[in-house]
């Protein structure tokens, strides 16, 4: 029986739904902290955290497929009995918190800074909110609907993010391999952290209708990631020198700044309103994946009135604290710590103990 | 529910109405200036125009003494007619004197860091105190930011000077392989006058400029000789009379090969130059001398080249961004260098110009 009939997505929106998620608040400043280790070699290590994300999200699927119609929250329960894995579950939860949070902060520090700056933070995040609410509400179908009219609604940011490269010098790249291979491993763990948002295979996968396709669409779906994130770490090395990459907080932002139009100045504003679509596929999987667990976690069927409550919960926070730019990054911080474990670790073990498990459990019917 | 909901939706699009700013009420800054006043103060002008219909300038300039730019606007604000805004700023200019004694990264910090700034203003330098070019009167050109800038993009185009934008200037400051320059401005006879290159070293200090008759070279040394770049040479060895002969370089293939060689960066620079002649002022069988005119005309060049490159030598900087190839393929050697531009100084530079007569124009 399949517990999900009336939000299937397709495989197409499963892709962009997870390649949405990876692509959001990281890339703005992901060249920076590549140059930070590996000066201009760090687009090698993107293509390493690629592959390492690609193995990551197959052991999820191969995980999953044993189970077809549960999610992460229902596998805990199945494998871990009701304390233990009502302990994963909160983690997971919890998890998916910090991220939403995160997000959302952070998307709403940039607007201050570049575009909004004397705009109220809880303003902007009733206008955040809304249209999280209204899709947050429907489930998985209308949110891989949602991800999919985004990534075509975006698909010329890419094009225009390539026009400062004919004004820089591909001098700056050479030589490859400048300082051996030693800084672009240690600069892998930054470019794994970016790839963060396949992990959500683990609420979305039950919701896929074909679910043969589900190994191939996690491939496609890191390659885009991958694929954006290369494009836009190549341009800022090509543009900016590499001394000068490091002083900059948002490189992709200051890359923007010298697009200029006889019409238009300031194109980094235009960019950036759009971009808050980009922010917004990142932000709403994990408001999903949070106000799913904590329904599931007090059993009811209904998410709605949680949605509510959580958003709720933003709104009022956001009037009595403004986070300044530290306390967003010590955010940002924690969640790539628990990232890493969240979305590399516990994958793999799980992956261990659910196949040892049924062995065990095979061996007994036999 | 829905109704409900367009309620909200209203209340939320007219939330920007709350803090509009209207375009009359503003001070936009199109030219801001720096200088140094008598007791080594700092001089902050701004140049933004007034829309006013009643007013009789169609721009006002406004100076004031502060520590630092943004100091100097904060102050300003007490002259100006409406809020001081600095996102549409199309020139920053610094005086040589000014930029002779200041590093003047610490300075323009403020338009990178406020990314309400523009960053893709033009950086110039202004040879002579600030106040002349300020309180020039043109009556025969538009306002006085929009000249500036006409000027200097005309100038760039015709090879007499040279353009960088703010995010240039930085680049090419915080690089270690190059060092930055910028237009000079000049006001003759009343009237504005761009032409030349200033040179800054390594902390960003003014030490030296390129004529105006060296721009062209130094264009050439960019690689950027398009559209066209015009020169004018005496055919004194040619034909033993005082004559002259215009080119205009149409096209151009360059390659830079460093190396490093007892102790010392060499570069080998070959380029081959696509030209039209466009002028003769004495005759010239074109048909029979037209090898012997190209090989007078490349080593003319490499003569002129070779002599700016021996300046910037001097100077101790390398705008050019020879640097770059040396970091690219000589990366190992590159790193030990404790400061490109001294090692810079010591290399040796031998450029190679050919030069290929694509035609001579109409007549024979």
């Amino acid at each position: 029986m399949k517990r999900y009939q009336f939000n299937e997505i397709t495989t197409m929106q499963y892709i962009f739904l997870i390649s949405g998620t990876q692509v959001g608040i990281g890339i703005l400043s992901l060249p920076t902290q590549l140059a930070d280790l590996a000066n201009t070699d760090g687009w090698i290590s993107i293509i390493i955290g690629w592959i390492i994300s690609i193995i990551a999200s197959t052991i999820i699927i191969k995980t999953m497929e044993k189970h077809e119609q549960d999610t992460i929250f229902d596998l805990s329960r199945r494998y871990f009995g009701r304390i233990f894995g009502a302990f994963i579950h909160i983690a997971f939860v919890a998890y998916a918190s910090l991220a939403s949070t995160t997000v959302i902060f952070t998307a709403i520090h940039i607007i201050q800074v570049w575009v909004l700056p004397n705009t109220p933070n809880y303003l902007i995040m009733m206008l955040f909110m809304l249209p999280g609410f209204l899709i947050t509400r429907n489930g998985a179908r209308v949110l891989g609907r949602y991800a999919e009219f985004v990534f075509y609604l975006t698909l010329w940011m890419p094009v225009l993010i390539a026009v400062p490269l004919q004004k820089g010098t591909i001098l700056h790249m050479l030589p490859m391999l400048k300082e051996g291979w030693a800084p672009i491993i240690q600069s892998v763990k930054t470019t794994v952290l970016s790839f963060l948002g396949f992990e959500l295979a683990f609420v979305f996968y039950p919701f896929l209708k074909e679910k043969k396709h589900a190994v191939k669409a996690m491939v496609i779906a890191n390659s885009i990631s991958a694929f954006t994130f290369l494009l836009i770490t190549i341009t800022c090395f090509i543009f900016f020198s590499p001394d000068e990459i490091p002083s900059l907080i948002w490189p992709t932002l200051s890359l923007l700044k010298t697009i200029e139009f006889s019409f238009i100045e300031r194109f980094e504003v235009i960019f950036l309103s759009f971009y808050l679509f980009v922010m917004s596929t990142t932000g709403i999987p994990y408001i999903f994946t949070t106000v799913f667990g904590i329904s599931q976690l007090i059993g009811k069927k209904d998410h709605t009135i949680i949605l509510l409550v959580v958003v709720c919960i933003f709104i009022f926070t956001s009037f009595l604290y403004t986070p300044p730019f530290s306390h967003i990054q010590m955010m940002g911080s924690w969640w790539e710590r628990y990232g890493l474990w969240g979305a590399y670790f516990f994958p793999i073990g799980l992956f261990i103990y659910t196949s040892i498990a049924r062995w065990f459990q095979g061996g007994k019917k036999k | 529910m829905k109704k409900c909901m367009y309620v909200i939706l209203c209340f939320f699009i007219a939330t920007g109405c709350g803090i509009r700013t209207q375009l009359d009420e503003l001070t936009l800054v199109l030219t801001v200036g720096l200088d140094e006043g008598k007791d080594g103060n700092l001089l902050v002008y701004s140049i933004s125009p007034v829309f006013n219909k009643e007013s009789k300038n169609i721009y006002e300039v406004i100076r004031t003494v502060g520590m630092t730019p943004r100091n100097g606007r904060s102050k300003a604000n007490a002259f100006a007619s409406g809020k001081i805004v600095g996102g549409k700023a199309q020139n920053i200019i610094v005086s040589k004197t000014f930029a002779k004694n200041h590093d003047m990264f610490s300075y323009l910090d403020v338009f990178f860091r406020d990314p309400k700034n523009s960053t893709t203003a033009n950086f110039i330098v202004f040879d002579g105190p600030l106040k002349d070019l300020m309180y020039v009167r043109l009556d025969d050109k538009p306002r006085l930011s929009v000249a500036i800038r006409d000027v200097i993009l005309t100038a760039h185009a015709n090879k007499q000077t040279t353009k960088i934008n703010m995010l240039d200037f930085r680049r090419s400051s915080l690089d270690r392989a190059q060092t930055p320059f910028a237009p000079i401005l000049k006001v003759h006879k009343g009237d504005l006058v761009a032409g030349g290159i200033a040179l800054f070293n390594r902390q960003r200090k003014y030490v030296g400029s390129l004529s105006q008759k060296e721009s062209p070279y130094f264009a050439i040394l960019k690689k950027n000789v398009k559209p066209a770049t015009s020169l004018t040479f005496q055919t004194k060895e040619l034909t033993k009379q005082k004559e002259y002969v215009s080119i205009s370089i149409e096209h151009g293939d360059f390659s830079y090969k460093p190396s490093f060689r007892n102790g010392a960066f060499h570069f080998d620079v070959h380029m081959k130059l696509g030209v039209i002649v466009t002028e003769l002022t004495t005759y010239i069988d074109m048909k029979k001398e037209k090898k012997k005119v190209e090989k007078w005309l490349a080593k003319e060049i490499q003569k002129q080249l070779e002599s700016i490159v021996k300046k910037m030598q001097k100077y101790e900087v390398d705008p050019v961004g020879f640097g770059l190839y040396a970091r690219a393929y000589e990366y190992k050697l590159f790193q030990k260098q404790k400061s490109w531009p001294k090692a810079f100084a010591k290399a040796k530079i031998n450029i190679h110009p050919t030069v290929e007569i694509i035609s001579y124009g109409v007549l024979q």
